[in-house]
């Protein structure tokens, strides 16, 4: 009978399991709801999110996390079933079991699962954890007053990882060096073209074995850490492959600037930076060092400036140039660790050269230790400084690099002297050679890496340098068959492999470029590190308080809505408007713009921040033609009122933002799709009138006063077009510009024993009549006559 | 009486030791030839695989790869692969993570082939597969025998078979040889 009794309770606990549901909810729909207010620390732009409140913790929508965090989701929440995605990295979230995962397209990221469950509303949607999902997108988050400032990265190391098999199917070969031009040697050199097709993962090419220097094997390794600005033509080339990676952490300076409080007198930098709302969220948002600190504070350049947003882009770009020279030091030395320690158990053949490989890194990395700190100290202080601003957004990540090698130069003779190569064949080989290792041990790495149940900074720091030394050595043997498909005059091989080195030199920039978010891959099974504010032990990341979950009817309270608000008076001289980008009870985000009639910005005024006191608000300014000023705007029911007044006049000033200053510009709620269109046509009637008067004479004057304004100040000179060089047809006019130099400046040059040309010629300059379109063969301008 | 008993148990005592150590030499040997046997088994899986072109066995099989990653045995590895001929001949324990393998395999012999002009003249940079094709299935291509040590590694508790260079050229009918001696040729230009 107990044994019967014994057998029915273990059926029925087997039942009650069996039966038990598989979903793994937390406890049911609570009744604290509200808004949590989200600005990106890069962008500025602000996100209203609802969410809700169970047991204490924070749970929203897989689309509003995926919209704050600027991934993609595809939530199958009827399945139990939510990916998140950025880029090639996924983050895998099954709420039957609980269970998530991390991955990217070249599998799981490591053996961490983490817990993720769901909750379950009571309007049948899916809410999911809210900041243990932006923990394992890499976020970081901190409350400033009231809302949350997120970081969230473009890319990181797991998504540069994605391009590794492409990188790999291309690895350089002989066949490559040797290429088509085979058959002035023998045809069997056609059989070499096997190696590109055969799989690297069962053909392991031997290391070379024929006679070679000490020397020449250290020359190969310092072109692993030199810069490449040589190799490469036009920098937008690189930057194509960059895509707005680079971009966007140049765009946060505005956002940045109202998180430091106005000081009158900046000499003191450190007082100022430490007066820094929150924290940085990584080291590249900081500089570490006192001495960098102390030069800029004391230098003439950051005392003069007088715009706080002007003192907070320069500390930023010169932090940012800092942390990049520095990351660009110690990948080099990560390179030469990497080949030091690399397993070269696979190379049975040539194994003498592996091994020399090897200890000859060994000995340079000894050798070099303190590179880095001596290029950064003296990229930054004798370089950059004034440099950085000279720089394009693509021009101040690339030029950095190239700076920082060019003072590596300078600082270090030997490595000076032994840029020079000599033969590019030679060099191509040895670099196929370098990497051959490097593939292999880049496989070795990151199959470790993949087993582990922790990610650590230091296995971080070895997948990273074990890449870069791969993509380096690629760059470098692309390079060298590149100059040898020249050297024979095979331009569309030459052109392939230019391709190749432009990509692998892009994809060493966005690698480099991703250190700074390491820290946010260090993550914890058991959410350890959530909430966290020591860089070096993960991504910075602070609780969100339930207190700062608002109603509706606050997040809308006294906000002025966002949108475009035009000018209410039409002024045909230009269509000025205001973009209101964001706007609480307290403060407003907004530009001034000025628009041609195409709808085009003409200028623009870099964002705004300014704080709202009884409805006003009063800030400074600057232009994107470098002319600053102060204003006042005003805060009306749907209306504007901007007065502003220029104080700085650009020497590039072309035109003002500046208002009349017995007039106050009004201007009215953002006007609708169909009025913009009818406001344009208007506007590009009245074109059609002026096109139909041009005469040829105002065509020449209009042409003439428009290349004149474009002379130097006090140049003096002047352009002339001979009746004898006109010629129209149909719509095009063209005409040959000619250049008289100022009386002056012709005497000076006679009296130094040179004699001036008079009427120089300028350029064929072409203009269509219908379009107004005008260009001129020596120069890349176009611009329009009306 | 005492004496007697002493000297009983002293006995009893010894033999059970001698009993034990003999269980226990047997019981390690034995294991010892269990795992040998597995390491054999696991080498003539991957050379069987390989041999039928099986990507994702050879794929699972082989060390430094991740989950994702995959072999492709497509084009000149699988009309060489499918003819070689191997033994697994000795298996030899050099550490705790690592076994080495002895086996002979018998494949294409690449380097020869490449000095052939039979071969040679039918040759063009688009037809070399099929010619290679051709010259297998009418039985004209040289064979050689490749005695090669296949290393067999513990890679995250699991045992894997290491790609090295020696076994790879055998996989491969000798063309990691063929590839050296041509870099040779050419490197010997270069200087």
């Amino acid at each position: 009978m107990r044994k019967i009794k014994v057998l029915v309770v273990s059926l029925l606990i087997a039942v009650l399991i069996t039966e038990t549901p598989l979903y793994v909810y937390a406890a049911r729909y609570g009744d604290d709801t509200g808004y949590l207010t989200f600005t990106d620390a890069y962008s500025g732009e602000k996100k209203d999110v609802f969410v809700k409140v169970t047991d204490g913790v924070i749970y929203a929508s897989p689309e509003d996390i995926a919209d704050i965090c600027d991934v993609q989701v595809n939530n199958e929440a009827e399945k139990g079933l939510i990916r998140f995605e950025r880029n090639g990295y996924f983050v895998d979230i099954n709420l039957n079991t609980g269970y998530t995962y991390l991955s990217n397209e070249r599998g799981y990221i490591s053996r961490q699962v983490f817990n993720v469950e769901g909750d379950l509303a009571q309007d049948e949607k899916t809410y999911i954890p809210l900041e243990k999902v932006m923990y394992l997108l890499n976020v970081g988050w901190q409350i400033i007053d009231g809302e949350v400032l997120i970081e969230k990265p473009v890319d990181t190391l797991w998504n540069v990882l994605n391009e590794y098999e492409e990188l790999a199917a291309n690895r350089p070969t002989l066949y490559d060096l040797t290429g088509d031009n085979v058959y002035g040697k023998s045809v069997k050199y056609i059989l070499l073209s096997l190696a590109d097709e055969i799989d690297y993962k069962i053909f392991v090419p031997v290391i070379n074995e024929w006679a070679i220097e000490t020397e020449k094997i250290t020359d190969a390794f310092y072109s692993l850490g030199t810069e490449d600005s040589e190799m490469f033509g036009a920098e937008e080339n690189i930057g194509e492959y960059l895509d707005d990676f680079i971009g966007s952490s140049q765009e946060c300076v505005g956002v940045l600037s109202q998180y430091y409080g106005m000081e009158k007198d900046i000499s003191d930098l450190q007082a100022f930076l430490a007066k820094r709302k929150g924290i940085p969220f990584n080291r590249w948002e900081e500089i570490q060092d006192p001495k960098v600190v102390k030069t800029l504070a004391a230098s003439k350049e950051l005392t003069d400036l007088s715009n706080k947003l002007k003192i907070v882009d320069m500390v930023w770009n010169i932090s940012y140039a800092y942390n990049r020279v520095a990351q660009w030091g110690d990948s080099y030395l990560g390179q030469l660790k990497a080949l030091n320690e690399a397993d070269i158990t696979r190379f049975t053949q040539g194994k003498d050269r592996a091994i020399l490989f090897t200890e000859l890194a060994g000995i340079l990395y000894d050798d070099k230790k303190d590179l880095p700190e001596l290029i950064t100290a003296s990229v930054i202080l004798d370089r950059l400084f004034t440099e950085i601003f000279n720089l394009s957004s693509v021009g101040r990540v690339i030029g950095i690099y190239n700076t920082a090698v060019d003072v590596a130069k300078t600082v270090s003779p030997e490595i000076k002297g032994k840029l020079e190569m000599g033969d590019h064949a030679y060099e191509a080989n040895l670099m196929t050679d370098i990497g051959t290792i490097a593939l292999y041990n880049f496989c070795d790495v990151m199959t470790d890496l993949t087993y582990q149940k922790d990610i650590s900074p230091d296995n971080l720091k070895e997948a990273r340098d074990s890449y870069m030394l791969m993509i380096r050595s690629y760059l470098h043997a692309w390079d060298g068959i590149s100059e040898v498909k020249a050297e024979e005059g095979d331009t569309a091989a030459k052109q392939k492999y230019d391709e190749l080195k432009e990509k692998a030199y892009a994809l060493s920039i966005r690698l480099n470029e991703t250190a700074r978010y390491d820290n946010t891959l260090i993550l914890e099974e058991d959410f350890g590190n959530l909430y966290n504010d020591d860089m070096d032990a993960g991504g910075i990341r602070e609780q969100i308080p339930v207190s700062a979950i608002k109603s509706l009817e606050e997040i809308e309270k006294g906000k002025v809505k966002t949108g475009i608000y035009n000018d209410s008076e039409y002024e045909p001289e230009g269509a000025y408007c205001i973009i209101v980008t964001d706007c609480s009870e307290e403060e407003i985000v907004f530009a001034v713009d000025k628009m041609e009639p195409d709808g085009n910005y003409e200028y623009v005024t870099n964002l705004i921040y300014g704080r709202i006191v009884d409805g006003t608000v009063n800030f400074s300014w600057t232009d994107s033609w470098f002319n600053e000023g102060t204003g006042v705007l005003r805060i009306g029911e749907d209306e504007l009122y901007l007065q502003m007044e220029e104080r700085v006049k650009s020497d590039y000033n072309y035109s003002t933002l500046a208002t009349d200053r017995e007039r106050t510009f009004i201007y009215s709620r953002a006007l609708s799709e169909d009025e913009r269109t009818h406001y344009y046509e208007n506007l590009d009637q009245g074109d059609a009138e002026q096109e139909e008067n041009l005469s040829e004479a105002q065509l020449i004057q209009k042409i003439i006063e428009h290349y004149e304004a474009k002379l130097p100040e006090g140049d003096g000179g002047t352009y002339t077009i001979l009746d004898d060089e006109i010629w129209q047809d149909g719509d095009s006019f063209k005409c040959i510009l000619r250049y008289q130099m100022s009386e002056e400046a012709g005497s000076e040059m006679i009296e130094n024993g040179v004699v001036p040309s008079a009427n120089r010629y300028t350029g064929m300059v072409e203009a269509n009549t219908s379009t107004g379109e005008v260009t001129m063969d020596t120069d890349d301008e176009i611009w329009y006559l009306w | 009486m005492k004496k007697i008993n002493i000297r009983k148990s002293t006995i009893i005592v010894s033999f059970l030791i001698l009993i034990l150590g003999i269980m226990y030499v047997l019981y390690t040997n034995n294991y010892a030839n269990e795992e040998e046997k597995k390491i054999r088994n696991l080498c003539e899986k991957f050379l069987l695989a390989y041999q039928q072109g099986d990507e994702d066995t050879v794929s699972d099989m082989l060390a430094g790869l991740n989950e994702n990653d995959k072999v492709n045995l497509n084009g000149y590895a699988a009309i060489v692969g499918e003819t070689i001929q191997y033994t697994v001949k000795k298996v030899e324990k050099i550490d705790e993570n690592r076994y080495e393998c002895q086996a002979d395999i018998k494949a294409l012999d690449f380097p020869e082939l490449a000095e052939d002009n039979r071969f040679l003249n039918q040759l063009t940079e688009d037809n070399i597969l099929e010619t290679l094709k051709e010259t297998i299935a009418n039985g004209e291509e040289p064979t050689n025998d490749y005695l090669v040590i296949v290393q067999v590694a513990n890679e995250n508790g699991e045992w894997k078979v290491l790609m090295d260079q020696e076994f790879s050229n055998a996989l491969l009918g000798g063309y990691g040889d063929f590839y050296q001696q041509m870099m040779e040729e050419i490197v010997g230009e270069v200087e």
